[in-house]
């Protein structure tokens, strides 16, 4: 699942643990979600979405093939 | 917040050394502390009846030496069960995937090795322990490779 969790964290000048801290993650688990290595769970999503104020379908992009 | 992502694109690492060595994120994970605590009662506990176990004969003291064993394991369980809930969710999927990498492989391996026992009228359960322990350590950093 393609994100711009990047983007979005470049925008807002968040460092990768800062936005952890938010979160309430590890950073490892922040790169992961950057690099298209794992999707967040439902719960994460939607707090990610509530972080930066916009709907979840507009950070995560569910590509063709995905799971 | 910072006012320049330094971090922009750069990779993280997990704690490889730990994950191998120890079986989890390391003592600096959330709640690693109290595993490790945890998980030494358990160890010496099991230790403990292990030791005591072939030497105690009286009946009276045969039941409370031979209950340190499996109460070990249960204390060693609750550690891992408590700990699994406050690890961050990727952390605990890494975790869960070992478990279950380690469970399919010790019960082959167990099964193996009991097997083989018919044969060779032995077998060796802290070889089978060590292996385990072995699996486990590298099934957890090589499946945190991935993420």
């Amino acid at each position: 699942m393609k994100n711009k969790l990047r983007v979005l964290r470049a925008e807002y000048r968040f460092s990768q643990a800062d936005l952890a801290d938010k979160l309430g993650v590890s950073r490892q688990t922040i790169n992961a979600i950057e690099n298209d290595k794992y999707d967040p769970s439902l719960s994460l999503a939607f707090k990610i979405s509530h972080l930066f104020g916009k709907p979840v379908e507009e950070i995560f992009e569910n590509g063709e093939g995905d799971r | 917040m910072n006012t320049e992502p330094d971090d922009l694109n750069k990779t993280t690492h997990w704690p490889y050394a730990s994950l191998f060595f120890l079986g989890y994120f390391g003592k600096n994970s959330p709640g690693g502390k109290a595993l490790f605590y945890r998980t030494m009662i358990g160890a010496l506990l099991c230790a403990l009846g292990l030791i005591l176990s072939p030497v105690v004969e009286n009946p009276l003291f045969v039941i409370p030496v031979l209950t340190l064993i499996p109460t070990s394991v249960l204390i060693i369980m609750w550690a891992y069960k408590e700990y699994l809930a406050q690890l961050d969710e990727l952390s605990r999927m890494i975790q869960y995937e070992s478990f279950a990498f380690s469970y399919g492989i010790a019960m082959a391996i167990g099964i193996t090795i009991y097997a083989a026992g018919f044969t060779f009228n032995t077998v060796f359960p802290a070889a089978f322990i060590l292996f385990a322990e072995g699996v486990r350590g590298l099934a957890l950093t090589r499946i945190a490779k991935k993420y």
